[in-house]
């Protein structure tokens, strides 16, 4: 999957894929890359706005859950975006839990 | 009183306790792949028989330190007790109904039944369940329940996730009971080490171990009982459990077939090899460890020194970088390791080098740090596995010191072949 977001205000447009993240694990961990060179507390604020909740951060690593326990995960100091779901959601469902995870990001990064 | 707070950390060892018994990090891949090398060993029936009584007896040892340090003195605060330090290990959670007679135990979310589910089911039919630590789990509590003699209970599961159940279920009757063994606790842990010496780039590996055991004290089962990091499933498990189903399964077939110990010993430090190149790897690769420490250089240099940190911060022990000249030669040190002390306590010293967990940890160190290539993000999938140490040997490893044998340091030599 992969979308064209806009950050606003202002810069260019993003070109963002969600891939499967470097994990044994089947399909459970996700992934996205944004430029370092973000307003990522904004980011942050717009997640919990989105109706995700912060969790506390591992080192650099930011963190943000869902009611079911799905993650969002953000490294700002490498663009690295994790999204991990739950490990009860049941494999043929997960693509459609990353992709939701994917799209609350993209929302994110619109929101003014 | 929390969990949490019965831990204790040795920390110039990097060795942590619960209740003053030795616990250590080990993720899914490891733990299934550990279990299966002394199936392999021993047979099935046999494996699945070492495997419980070592479940047993290491539950032994940690539930009574846990119930003493507790202040837990009735079978209800006991049972309890125990189910939440099983679920805060990542083991799962296990409904316990126990009597002084026995009883059942379900779960829905055992670490084993749910990880090996998980990594196989899709591919490989289960005829026989997973969760023998459960077992000796469930059948130490029963007996520490209710004051009974060790042995007195005997679990076994008939009903599994890995063979596509829906719960696993375990059935508990008398047993024949057996003499206890003493336990293997922090003051015969510290018999055992050597003060800790600094290795090459300590001053790194000190401060990204001592980051990762800050996390890892952090981290604990969830509502299920289950650890997901790293992106793999953890376990805080006993070494106990590792260290008895290895040297007991080397040793029976040192008496009853020998010329089968070489093949026997390479299963085991396979073992180690995996753990490497599972945990360390997936470790490595994680956005955890890309918060706490930045993303992996690549470097080989840099790769040693993180490896070394992470068996560190898992609670290892203290293992070092000797000398390592990249594609030649390395040298790993260790002043402590969680081998060490089960085997002088219970086979007293070894006549020769033993450490076989360390010693196929060394050998998968060289070759990840040389071989994968962490920029390019690889997929560490079993078919780069086999690619990787199954092809023609690049490396052998020889354990020149052993603390098992009286020597007085571990040490490890990679050789480029």
């Amino acid at each position: 999957m992969s979308v064209t977001a806009m950050p606003a205000p202002g810069p260019p447009p993003l070109s963002l894929a969600l891939r499967r993240e470097v994990t044994c694990i089947r399909s459970l961990a996700w992934r996205t890359d944004l430029p370092v060179a973000l307003d990522w507390p904004r980011l942050g604020a717009a997640l919990e706005a989105a109706g995700l909740v912060r969790r506390p951060p591992i080192g650099a690593m930011q963190r943000f859950a869902t009611a079911r326990g799905d993650e969002l995960s953000m490294i700002p100091t490498t663009g690295r975006i994790q999204f991990r779901v739950h490990y009860t959601v049941p494999e043929h469902e997960r693509r459609f839990a990353a992709e939701r995870l994917f799209q609350l990001l993209v929302h994110a990064l619109r929101r003014p | 009183m929390p969990i949490e707070d019965l831990r204790e950390l040795l920390a110039e060892q990097s060795l942590t306790f619960l209740a003053g018994i030795p616990y250590v990090y080990h993720c899914h891949h490891y733990n299934l792949f550990h279990d299966q090398t002394i199936d392999d060993a021993l047979g099935e029936a046999e494996g699945v028989r070492v495997r419980t009584t070592a479940a047993h007896n290491a539950f032994r040892e940690l539930l009574g330190a846990v119930f003493a340090a507790a202040g837990a003195t009735t079978p209800a605060e006991r049972i309890s007790l125990a189910g939440e330090v099983f679920a805060w290990m990542g083991q799962g959670r296990l409904s316990l109904d126990l009597s002084s007679a026995g009883g059942r135990a379900r779960s829905a979310s055992l670490h084993y039944g749910f990880a090996w589910r998980e990594k196989y089911g899709a591919k490989v039919k289960r005829d026989e369940p997973s969760d023998a630590v459960a077992a000796g789990f469930a059948a130490a509590t029963s007996e520490l329940a209710f004051d009974l003699a060790a042995d007195a209970i005997t679990a076994t599961e008939h009903r599994c996730l890995a063979t596509r159940d829906p719960e696993c279920e375990f059935t508990l009757t008398p047993g024949k009971g057996h003499l206890s063994r003493p336990p293997i606790d922090e003051a015969t842990v510290r018999r055992y080490l050597v003060p800790a010496i600094r290795g090459l780039d300590e001053d790194r590996v000190a401060a990204i171990a001592s980051g990762l055991l800050e996390f890892m004290r952090a981290v604990q089962g969830d509502e299920r009982g289950l650890v997901a990091a790293f992106n793999v499933f953890v376990t805080a498990h006993l070494p106990s459990y590792y260290n008895e189903t290895v040297y007991e399964a080397v040793h029976h077939i040192e008496r009853t077939a020998p010329a089968g110990v070489p093949a026997a010993e390479a299963l085991m430090r396979e073992a180690g090899q995996v753990c490497v190149f599972n945990t360390f790897g997936n470790v490595l690769l994680s956005p955890e460890w890309e918060g706490l420490v930045g993303a992996p250089s690549g470097v080989p240099t840099d790769m040693m020194s993180f490896c070394t940190a992470i068996a560190r911060g898992l609670g290892f022990g203290h293992w070092l970088v000797h000398e390592y000249e990249p594609r030649k030669r390395l040298v790993l040190q260790a002043t402590s390791n969680y081998e060490v002390p089960f085997y002088r306590t219970r086979y007293g010293v070894a006549k020769k080098p033993r450490s076989y967990f360390v010693q196929g940890a060394a050998l998968a160190m060289m070759l990840l740090c040389e071989t994968v290539r962490f920029t390019e993000r690889p997929q560490l999938t079993n078919a780069y596995y086999i690619d990787l140490f199954r092809g023609k040997p690049r490396y052998r490893v020889e354990q020149t010191r052993c603390m098992m044998r009286g020597d007085n340091l571990s040490e490890y030599v990679v050789d480029a072949l």
